[in-house]
């Protein structure tokens, strides 16, 4: 292993711009280690080694003649194989797409290269991002366990080393899931303020791109390239950025954490999980934090107003496609396809409409505490083996069905959500928390997740596969 | 024409019976033909829709998530 890609994205920027790595070196020990690390995870469905050092060839050039793009000049990232990137394929893990290459970048693929990232290829996603076939990808952490998804490609390509950060799409928990399952931080921003024209919709109202990496600095560096106004995307919003790298090291002043229990610290979660978590709600307290036990049995109604949403506006986008090629699609897949057909427009509506009588209950809590954000877990337990994740658990829930029950309201509410790593269970798995902020907050929940990353060596955890590996 | 419609271009009895079940509705018999009929026509009407080419089009709808609206 080339130690460049122990680097966080943060020190390989710095490196290229202050010319002591060049773009070429970078992108070629970023080639070495997915090299090495493929044949057993998987985390790409296309990769471009030529083009990625062509493209660092000319940001060296670039950087030659004085100019630096941006924060991400030279830097490898990987791109979740449902973002359109012009001449490339983009199959979506569907055999329904098979041989689809898009005439367009993306918006936020432009931005990429704008800011001078070095794209090193596609990540597997679960089939459209639905999230529930098994994917190809393999967990680093534990063979045959659930890698994480739907950015399943995404979330072990970044574990391994194989990109400094990936790009994820969550519309309900897909960003946020291969973040905890794999130790590391994964943003789902505010709904609008990360464009998603040029993104394959799975829904519509719900689908939040974002990014996840091995720090919460990178984090917002990729949340500063990303984030803005798009006219192509009718559901993106003009609100002013800030400076997400700003008040990072500002620590938790006095702010206000609260933590609500009967939804996220259900009997479903599972004890090391919750040890974990509380372990973390205990040090904001010791940081000047004002932990505040809040409230709000609507929660419970968030996973089924999502589901309703969710099926039927992934049904109405796949109507075209699936009824030309339905058998190309995974069978479960395609289950939740049907599915999606049977929902009534007024079950849809009515999902709508509860949509919004949770947003402002929500809202309310909020100010009537004056919270900053809302601790969690991220999920309730951490990865599972594959032919586990869809089985009853003790309760009836399936790890699927636990893992949405609490990532599904961030999407719901369109709340910024950030996972960020707090340690292993008693054998070796990630866990993750989650801090829900208020609408565009994105800066305080990274300024709080910061506050507790730095206490901790989270971000230098390394999976098992790679000492495997001999990595 | 619908999944549901004979070779006929009519809904049968027997698939209006399913459905009404489903929806737990009670369905007397003397009103299946009238029933058939309107539903046919919504469904065909729903199915005139599938003649617009939609592939790139972002539905009319938009969730606003703040909070001071």
């Amino acid at each position: 292993m080339n130690e460049l890609v122990e680097r966080t994205l943060a020190e390989a920027s710095e490196l290229v711009a202050r010319r002591e790595v060049s773009a070429v070196e970078l992108t070629q020990a970023v080639l070495q280690q997915i090299a090495e690390t493929e044949p057993v995870v998987s985390a790409f469905a296309h990769l471009f080694p030529d083009a990625a050092l062509d493209e660092a060839r000319t940001l060296d050039r670039e950087l030659a003649h004085g100019r630096l793009r941006g924060v991400l000049h030279g830097v490898p990232i990987g791109v979740k194989d449902i973002v359109y990137m012009r001449g490339v394929p983009t199959d979506a893990g569907s055999r329904a797409l098979t041989g689809f290459v898009p005439d367009y970048d993306a918006t936020i693929v432009r931005k990429l290269r704008d800011a001078g990232a070095v794209i090193v290829g596609k990540t597997v996603t679960h089939e459209f991002a639905w999230g529930v076939n098994v994917p190809v990808t393999r967990s680093p952490w534990r063979d045959g366990w659930y890698p994480g998804g739907s950015s399943a490609g995404s979330g072990v390509a970044v574990s391994v080393r194989s990109a400094f950060g990936a790009i994820g799409t969550d519309t309900g928990g897909s960003i946020r899931i291969p973040a905890a399952v794999n130790g590391l931080v994964g943003l789902k921003p505010t709904f609008g303020r990360v464009s998603r024209h040029g993104i394959i919709p799975l829904s519509w109202s719900l689908d939040h791109p974002g990014a996840l990496t091995r720090t919460v600095a990178d984090n917002a560096i990729l949340l500063q390239v990303l984030a803005g106004h798009d006219p192509a995307d009718l559901g993106s919003i003009d609100e002013p950025l800030a400076d997400y790298r700003a008040q990072l090291e500002s620590g938790v002043d006095d702010s206000v954490i609260g933590v609500e229990r009967d939804h996220y610290f259900y009997s479903g979660v599972i004890e090391d999980v919750r040890a974990a978590v509380e372990a973390v709600i205990d040090e904001y307290a010791s940081l000047g934090a004002r932990i505040v036990e809040v409230q709000l049995p609507a929660f419970a109604a968030m996973p089924s107003a999502l589901l309703t949403i969710l099926l039927a506006e992934a049904s109405a986008f796949h109507r075209r496609l699936f009824r030309e090629r339905a058998l190309d699609y995974d069978p479960a897949t395609r289950l939740l396809l049907e599915l999606g057909e049977l929902v009534p427009a007024t079950h849809y509506v009515t999902g709508l409409r509860a949509r919004t009588l949770l947003r402002d209950r929500v809202k309310n809590l909020f100010r009537a505490h004056g919270l900053d954000a809302l601790i969690s877990p991220t999920i309730p337990l951490p990865t599972v083996p594959n032919e586990q994740r869809n089985q009853p658990r003790d309760g009836g829930e399936t790890a699927f069905t636990a893992y949405v029950h609490h990532t599904f309201p961030a999407n719901l509410l369109g709340l910024p959500a950030l996972s960020v790593p707090c340690g292993l269970t008693s054998d070796g798995l990630p866990i993750g928390f989650q801090l829900l902020g208020r609408p565009f907050a994105e800066a305080t929940i990274f300024r709080l997740a910061r506050a507790y990353e730095r206490n901790h060596s989270w971000p230098a955890l390394r999976p098992p596969v790679l000492q495997d590996l001999g990595s | 024409m619908s999944y549901l419609a004979g070779d006929g271009g009519e809904i049968g009895g027997a698939e209006l019976a399913l459905l009404a079940r489903l929806v737990g509705m009670p369905l007397p018999e003397e009103d299946v033909a009238a029933l058939g009929s309107a539903l046919l026509a919504q469904l065909g009407a729903i199915e005139q829709l599938d003649q617009l080419d939609l592939e790139h089009v972002q539905p009319a709808l938009r969730f606003d998530p703040r909070w001071d609206e």
